[in-house]
């Protein structure tokens, strides 16, 4: 980018909500230029070892942690692409009873499953979404064995991972190409369509004027990793930078009408369990179905496995689970998820221009639901037949037959023992026709500004009880396409 | 719950590079009982280990890297008061019953203090290329028990 650059429409972010965003806008014929703070990344970046891939591929490393009541890891991507390089591409679309709480609760118009059908088809045919082709991996087995032992419902979870090899990779970047990460589809084809993808291009702020938005100051590295300054000024400008960076960047720029108050995620406990039999869970896709019967509010289901993440979960009892380790090739991972009920909230830091402050407070409820949960996943695996559940809870040893498990239906997790992660959040810009409540209006146009948009994760009014991929790009296209009839 | 750690290394892999105290400190939170690696392999293990450690504190947002190292430093000052020595000159041994006690010890302010170290040395530690490969089975094949504890 030279020193000083144009462009019709700004994206800020290339993430799901960008590059369905740049991909929709850029065929219309609009000059698109998305900007997007991380790096860009060929195949032989991904696939990596944990540590490689965090420093590529992750933001903060992996290290950004919301802090609250109990601590909680969060992760998301930070590069070309953005976190659908580094998910398990899970789709799921949003429950009906979410939708209808969106439209009671922010009267989200046009909204409903029926209005998003169009979009969600049209994503979905591609990204290639579908179940696996491919006979089941062990720990998928194990896991169908105790679903059914259990007569919960449940059901393999469409990914959109077309032909995936079992590379086990995921979480560091699919080096076979399988996951359709936004890397490999909405971006080429918005390139395809005309729209400019600048990687190392950081927004530090948005530049106001009035009710405008005229532009934005982008840090930009060049080839000799000196940074530089560029001023882009844009008729228009989406930001997609996630649920986190979205809320941190308009609050920089003194956008702060219910922009970052109203932060939601799915905290996850992992569990580890260890089998009779070898399953080599390091050596294939992460279990591929999820329990429905307990859902929206607890959602059971596989994690990504590998022996550093196996020692990371166990790591909570280490001195007690150490010899565990040896037993590796028995293991897999599985998580018990929340549709949580507490308070978050997201800030720029105060002191650090480059962090942002993230504060979630989990409520009792939540507490009580993660305890049913663990409960409930224990039971589901001891039935499966593990020998042996390990939670990533301290103090609390492996659970080994079903009254241990059930212990948990009616005692509550202590919140100052349990580790817990998410790969989710959202709803820090929510969008609707409430004002009071809303950043946006049903269609994204920020309320009091002219030609400001929200398009990724943060415009979900609330948790959509699963997997938030789906939503958010069906959303956002939607977003899209009612932008571009209105403004063409 | 019993918090002995088995198969305490008596032998000081540290390297001259980088910061002596972290190296200290994640040699004492692993152990190679679980693996079976040369001397060499030992040492690059724990570099790889201690480099990761390090490159993730210093990628913490700066307010909680601040309590961090406040965190740390409170450490190294009640090792100094209660051992009479700093932390990374005190012998293997003692360092491992030191970071036991803190890690997983009681006081839940000390277990949140060593969770970025402690999960994050491990992490990588397993991600180790030789780890991967020189993993120790488990003595009992026929897997008719749980796991020794």
């Amino acid at each position: 980018m030279k020193s000083e650059a144009h462009a019709e429409v700004l994206i800020v972010g290339s993430g799901a909500g960008g590059a369905i965003t740049a991909f929709e806008l850029a065929s219309a014929g609009m000059d698109v230029l998305v900007v997007e703070e991380g790096r860009s990344h060929k195949g032989g970046d991904y696939g990596q070892a944990c540590p490689e891939a965090m420093k590529k591929l992750y933001r903060r490393r992996g290290m950004t942690p919301v802090v609250g009541r109990v601590p909680i890891g969060y992760v998301e991507g930070c590069c070309v692409g953005g976190s659908t390089e580094i998910n398990s591409g899970f789709w799921r679309r949003p429950l009906p009873e979410i939708l209808r709480d969106w439209k009671s609760g922010f009267d989200l118009v046009d909204a409903g499953l029926e209005s998003l059908e169009p979009h969600f088809l049209f994503t979905e045919k591609i990204l290639n979404v579908g179940i696996s082709k491919q006979e089941w991996p062990a720990s998928t087995r194990l896991f169908a064995k105790g679903i059914k032992a259990m007569g919960w419902s449940g059901d393999e979870i469409p990914r959109a991972a077309r032909n995936c090899v079992n590379a086990n990779a995921c979480a560091n970047g699919c080096p076979s190409g399988a996951k359709q990460g936004m890397s490999r589809t909405f971006l080429p084809m918005a390139e395809a369509a005309g729209a400019r993808v600048q990687a190392n291009c950081k927004v530090i702020s948005l530049v106001k004027n009035g009710s405008r938005i005229v532009g934005a100051m982008v840090l930009q590295e060049n080839e000799n990793g000196i940074s530089e300054i560029t001023k882009v000024t844009a008729d228009f400008v989406f930001m997609c930078a996630g649920p986190i960076q979205t809320p941190a960047l308009l609050r920089k720029s003194g956008i702060r009408r219910n922009i970052g108050n109203n932060l939601c995620i799915h905290p996850m406990l992992k569990v580890a369990a260890r089998f009779k039999e070898q399953i080599n869970a390091e050596d294939s896709v992460l279990p591929l179905l999820q329990v429905k019967e307990f859902q929206p509010e607890i959602t059971i289901g596989g994690a990504f496995y590998s022996l550093g993440h196996l020692a990371f979960l166990l790591s909570e009892n280490w001195p007690q689970n150490l010899e565990c380790m040896k037993w590796h090739r028995h293991i897999a991972a599985y998580f018990v998820g929340i549709k949580s009920t507490g308070k978050g909230y997201v800030r720029p830091a105060r002191f650090d221009k480059e962090s942002t402050m993230i504060r979630y407070d989990l409520s009792k409820e939540d507490l009580v639901n993660l305890s049913k949960g663990l409960a409930r996943i224990a039971s589901l695996l001891l039935a499966a037949g593990a020998l042996e559940v390990y939670p990533a809870i301290y103090g609390v040893p492996s659970i080994k037959t079903e009254d241990e498990a059930n212990r948990w239906m009616t005692e509550t997790i202590p919140a100052n023992s349990i580790s817990l992660t998410t790969v989710h959040a959202f709803s820090t810009c929510p969008i609707g026709q409430r004002r009071e409540l809303c950043a946006a209006d049903s269609y994204g146009k920020v309320y009091d500004l002219d030609n400001l948009y929200i398009n990724d994760g943060s415009m979900l009014p609330g948790s959509p009880g699963v997997g938030p991929q789906g939503s958010i790009m069906a959303l956002a296209r939607r977003n899209a396409l009612f932008f571009k009839d209105h403004h063409k | 719950m019993e918090l002995t750690m088995p198969g305490l290394d008596t032998h000081d892999l540290r390297s001259n590079k980088g910061n002596n105290f972290l190296q200290a400190v994640v040699e004492a939170l692993i152990t190679f009982e679980t693996v079976k690696l040369s001397e060499q392999q030992k040492i690059q293990s724990l570099n790889y280990a201690h480099d990761f450690v390090q490159s993730e504190i210093q990628s913490l947002p700066l307010m909680l890297r601040a309590l961090f190292f406040l965190g740390m430093m409170s450490f190294r000052f009640l090792v100094v008061i209660t051992q009479g020595s700093g932390f990374s000159k005190l012998p293997l041994e003692k360092r491992k019953t030191i970071i036991q006690s803190w890690a997983w010890g009681r006081v839940a302010l000390a277990r949140q203090l060593f969770r970025v170290i402690r999960s994050t040395a491990l992490l990588a530690f397993y991600e180790f290329p030789d780890v991967k490969t020189n993993m120790i089975p488990p003595d009992d094949k026929s897997d008719l028990q749980v796991a020794p504890r």
